[in-house]
């Protein structure tokens, strides 16, 4: 249910005007304030781990054993060997990218007949990491990390490989895939953002 | 709840005017009038029928069509809280202006010329809105290319080809405006007529984001202003035509970068109504809990540069202190702090992760103690009471004419909360207080900010409550044809992979229809009007920004005050660029 | 050969006190920032030396190495001018003001001042009031609007307060029957100023507050509204020179005037005069105890619009000063 209610308009009595209760009530909270903790953290030399669900920088999972059955099903029609990149190019991540043009994918077809992606490079210079790539992707390959420092001195090392990316998720995947899925992990380093707040 | 004019009244019309058609649905109820006459009509609507809202209006291009532009009006009724749409062709590729009826019109008729090459008759100014004067093109009529004319070479580009990222970096630029088509813009729109004039912006703190006023002053006054929009302009109604709906997602954030979620939320709920998806109750109570939370954010980050701009700079950095934990929060649940895109067609995109309804419990507690604290430093302060007590004033008869909404609206005592008049999602399972102010100056939007957070902390408390019953239930209607499957569903069912391709590369088949439905932003109503040809992609999605027609006013209040009014004016009214330019 | 030797002497002192003022305002950038950091609840300046000690002088390297830029339409004269007449002026009061009472060492007799003439502070109020020239020319000499609105703004806020500012301190004045700093602080061995002046002594707070452009008078360089004031046109240590002076060092000249009219000097606190701490250890620690009034307030207050503070000036500051002077005549009629 909704009420209406009209806020009421505080006025400044001639007490608080003479003797400047306004402002030394507003100077009482900035004196507490410089007493409390300082809330921030050093960054370069300190860093906070993102939230599991953090979408950073894309990442390729490899063919270790972990794949879903769906992958299973699409195997046997491709050329892909044990900790490679278990990409299959169906092209769903560029389908269903708002940037299409970001994606550079290839794939050939070996002597055997079966398929091989060759290539599959990401410009992050033009990616909103809005995460719809990675859940169109039915091999769960694909990924975003916890990985956010992306800067780069040239254009063209903001491009990102297979190689690379299947790197980063064996990487990512050592770190954190045991990892419950909580709001955010480390709750030491949080707790000094968020002062003196308890939770379970 | 759909809020369309009732049968009665639109026989009333009918009768009036026999020669108009009707077209009642039921998410889109619009008379089709004539041009010759569509002041008549409106008038009528205006004065005897009390439609004396204006809400929006904009142009739809149907190039295979003559005359080949409609215009739509959209008008509201505060007593009876039912809308009107009013559709017109414009024949000879014009229009009569309505500037006579409703103030507000002036920004809309401006950008339907720059975007589709409309006149309007009797307009006082027509200039462009978004882009520069002696730009040749008018961008969302449907033969203007998604790219644009690529015609102006940019060697910057291609200086050291080893830097060149890969795939298609075209040398090619679409037209740039140059120091003279700036200069011209600015003399369009403004006469020199005292002793300076003033360029605050397009790059200047005070004006939060790249908006451009020429003030026109005389010593500290300011006896003329005008304002220079498009900074920002980014087509996002263009890009929305070549997007499935899905894909449009993103780009809601990006809008109102402060309030990403109730934008998302605000088209999502449209997108649903025109396809007839009912999300899951969980999705809902977490779609109300989420923008609540970030409509604390926003005010947030409001009331920081607000009084940064009025020279208390510490509450800026209190502000912020408790808006990071908002924003860690939504990072926690939905991966990203700012543009989250977080709202999928159907529901959200991902369940609340272990932990996140304790944190928001805690963040609850702690932050009505903080509330206090800024409260103390700030309303009853002497100085804040005079930079803002009575400075910009708001009439109700204003909201109607400019068709300002939030709490501007609000501020002058206008009860417009599409919260409460059309309520969606949870919003009409949860209890609030809807402040209102009394005098309609800076100190009322001020209060009203100030108490919406509280009653936002009141609807998280109510969402969480609700949702800690809810843990083990769908957060997405998956089974729905429209609604994408999650990933556990298409990695174990063939099927749902079938579906989750079709929809990624066909988009939902909307069916063929209409639709305006709007979402409270923290900037006011955010509507969504789509039109659906049966495609995968909308005809046209039209975005009605509140932040852009509640800047509007200013223009008009800052005229006799100073600059430093300028500053308390414009931080009151709270504009976003990037909704206003879009 | 006397005269030389005072000349020595005035020389020597001279440098001492230029030098560590300037080292004390650079410290006191540090202290404003550390302070204005805690406030707000993060550290303020920290990785220059142990918790940001160096900083300051890591902040005059840069800002001495800057590149000097003089916009090509400036007039040149006045822009230079403009920054030292702002920081001269400013430094200059620091003459008349003593630290102490005069002491001595091995045998020397030291004087913690400069000068005591008996004008003292006139000559004070003179320096204080030839300052606003260097903000009047930053404003006209930059060509360009932001840089003129301020100066203007400045110069008429200085303009009101100067006034209001003079009549407050009559009061302290005329219960010490001079002009000699040396001599009111002198005067109030047994009973501060403060007693009967309390209107002037929140006059001249709001006047301090006003002439050095702090919250909430800042309307000079109000960012929002005025991108940097007067200064939006300079870079480096011209740049630096203007908030060095007007932050900082007239803020601390100011308060030490300030303490010497109304919290008796260097003269212990009451009830405290047995403990063994030296006359210039109290004058400092009400100094800075004064000086970081200031910035608690400033980091406190938003700021008031200029006609707001012209009008503050002119129709409160002002009658409350000749109150005050009415109210002490009468004092000093009854007790003596």
């Amino acid at each position: 249910m909704v009420k209406i209610k009209y806020v009421k308009r505080p006025e400044l009595e001639n007490r608080e005007r003479i003797f400047f209760i306004d402002f030394i009530k507003g100077m009482k909270v900035t004196l507490k304030n410089l007493f409390r903790k300082t809330v921030t953290t050093y960054y370069p030399f300190e860093k906070l781990t993102p939230p599991k669900r953090f979408r950073g920088t894309h990442a390729h999972r490899v063919k270790d054993g972990t794949e879903p059955p769906s992958f299973k099903v699409i195997e046997k029609f491709m050329d892909i060997k044990d900790g490679e990149s278990r990409c299959v190019a169906c092209y769903m991540c560029q389908q269903a990218c708002p940037v299409p043009e970001l994606f550079k994918i290839e794939a050939i077809q070996t002597e055997d007949g079966r398929k091989r992606v060759v290539r599959f490079d990401m410009n992050l210079l033009n990616c909103m990491y809005c995460g719809l790539c990675t859940e169109a992707c039915p091999v769960d390959c694909l990924i975003m990390t916890d990985i956010y420092e992306t800067a780069a001195y040239h254009r063209g090392s903001c491009v990102t490989h297979m190689e690379d990316m299947a790197e980063r998720a064996v990487d990512f995947d050592r770190r954190r895939k045991d990892e419950p899925d909580r709001i955010w992990i480390d709750d030491k380093e949080r707790s000094k953002l968020w002062g003196q707040i308890k939770w379970s | 709840m759909h809020l369309w004019i009732e049968e009665k009244e639109l026989k009333e019309i009918k009768d009036k005017f026999p020669s108009i058609a009707i077209n009642k649905e039921e998410n889109f109820t619009y008379i089709q009038v004539k041009k010759s006459q569509l002041l008549e009509i409106l008038r009528f609507l205006k004065d005897r029928l009390n439609y004396k809202m204006f809400i929006d209006f904009f142009c739809i291009d149907f190039p295979l069509h003559n005359p080949r532009f409609q215009g739509v009006y959209i008008l509201f009724s505060p007593e009876k809280k039912k809308r009107v749409a009013v559709k017109v062709w414009a024949e000879d590729n014009s229009l009569p202006s309505v500037i006579s009826l409703w103030k507000g019109a002036k920004w809309a008729e401006r950008e339907a010329w720059d975007m589709f090459g409309v006149k309007f008759e009797g307009h006082e100014n027509l200039v462009r809105m978004f882009l520069w004067e002696g730009y040749k093109y008018h961008p969302l009529r449907k033969d203007f290319p998604l790219k644009g004319y690529e015609e102006v070479y940019l060697p910057s580009l291609n200086l050291r080809p080893g830097e060149i990222p890969a795939h298609n970096y075209s040398p090619y630029h679409t037209e740039i405006p140059t120091m003279e088509d700036l200069e011209r813009t600015q003399k369009k729109r403004m006469e020199k007529r005292n002793q300076i004039v003033l360029n605050w912006g397009p790059l200047h703190p005070g004006t939060h984001g790249t908006i451009w006023f020429l003030f026109d002053m005389e010593g500290e006054y300011i006896k003329n202003c005008d304002i220079i929009l498009g900074q920002l302009h980014r087509g996002v109604e263009k890009i929305a035509e070549n997007l499935t709906y899905t894909q449009f997602i993103p780009y809601t954030d990006r809008m109102d970068y402060i309030s990403a979620l109730c934008s998302q939320v605000a088209y999502v709920n449209a997108v649903e109504k025109l396809l007839g998806i009912e999300p899951p109750e969980k999705a809902k109570f977490i779609r109300t809990m989420m923008c609540e939370l970030q409509r604390i954010n926003s005010h947030l980050l409001w009331l920081g540069t607000y009084a940064l701009d009025l020279g208390a700079l510490t509450i800026f950095l209190y502000a912020f202190r408790e808006r990071e934990k908002i924003m860690d929060i939504i990072e926690g649940i939905a991966g990203i702090r700012l543009n989250s895109s977080y709202i999928r067609i159907g529901g959200v995109a991902k369940d609340l992760p272990e932990g996140a309804l304790d944190v928001i419990k805690h963040f609850c507690e702690d932050f009505s103690e903080k509330i206090k604290e800024y409260e103390t430093i700030l309303t009853k302060n002497r100085i804040w009471l005079k930079r803002n007590v009575n400075v910009g004033i708001i009439t109700e008869e204003d909201v109607y004419s400019y068709g300002l909404t939030g709490v501007v609206a609000r501020s002058a005592g206008v009860p417009y909360d599409i919260r409460m008049i059309q309520p969606t999602d949870a919003y009409d399972k949860v209890d609030f207080e809807l402040p209102l102010g009394t005098v309609g100056d800076c100190y009322d939007r001020y209060l009203l900010r100030m108490e919406e957070m509280r009653q936002s902390v009141n609807i998280v408390r109510q969402c969480v409550k609700k949702l800690e019953k809810m843990k083990d239930e769908n957060y997405i209607a998956s089974d729905n044809p429209y609604v994408l499957p999650t990933l556990e569903e298409v990695f174990n069912s063939i099927e749902s992979m079938v579906k989750d391709f079709n929809l990624r590369i066909y988009g939902e088949q909307v069916p063929e229809g209409e639709i305006y439905l709007s979402g409270e932003n923290p900037r006011g109503e955010l509507g969504f009007y789509i039109n659906s040809k049966g495609e995968g992609r909308p005809y046209r999605l039209r975005i009605r920004s509140g932040a852009f027609y509640n800047l509007q006013i200013f223009t008009k209040l800052i005229i006799g005050r100073t600059v430093a009014d300028a500053v308390a004016l414009l931080g009151s009214l709270d504009p976003v660029v990037g909704e206003t330019d879009r | 050969m006397e005269l030389v030797g005072t000349v020595v002497v005035l020389v020597i002192k001279s440098v001492i006190f230029i030098l560590g003022m300037f080292l004390g305002a650079a410290y006191l950038t540090l202290l404003e920032r550390k302070f204005a950091g805690h406030v707000q609840q993060r550290p303020g300046p920290l990785h220059v030396g142990p918790h940001g000690f160096l900083q300051p002088i890591a902040d005059a390297l840069k800002v001495l190495t800057k590149e000097d830029l003089v916009p090509d339409n400036v007039d040149k004269v006045l822009f230079y001018l403009a920054s030292l007449m702002a920081f001269v002026p400013a430094i200059m009061i620091l003459a008349v003001v003593p630290f102490g009472d005069p002491f001595t060492i091995f045998g020397v007799e030291i004087k913690p001042y400069i000068t005591d003439i008996n004008v003292g502070l006139l000559l004070a109020l003179a320096f204080g009031s030839i300052s606003i020239y260097g903000v009047i020319f930053a404003g006209w000499a930059s060509n360009s609007k932001y840089p003129m609105i301020g100066g203007l703004r400045k110069a008429a806020v200085l303009i009101g307060y100067e006034v209001a500012l003079g009549f407050a301190l009559v009061g302290p004045i005329m219960m010490a029957g001079s002009f000699s700093l040396r001599e009111i602080v002198e005067a109030q061995q047994n009973i501060w100023f403060i007693i009967p002046n309390i209107l002037a002594f929140v006059v001249v707070i709001f006047c301090v507050l006003a002439e050095t452009g702090r919250t909430p008078f800042d309307v000079q360089e109000a960012e929002a509204e005025l991108v940097g004031g007067y200064v939006t046109e300079y870079t480096g240590m011209k740049f630096g020179l203007f908030p060095l002076a007007e932050w900082y060092i007239a803020t601390f000249v100011l308060s030490a005037i300030t303490v010497i009219l109304f919290f008796g000097g260097w003269n212990p606190i009451p009830f405290l005069g047995w403990l063994p701490i030296p006359a210039f250890v109290w004058f400092f620690l009400k100094v800075f105890l004064l000086f970081m009034f200031f910035l608690w307030v400033h980091w406190t207050l938003p700021r008031y619009r200029v006609d707001q503070i012209t009008e503050l000036a002119w129709k409160v500051m002002l009658p409350l000063a000749l109150a005050n002077i009415f109210i002490v005549a009468i004092w000093i009629i009854i007790f003596g």
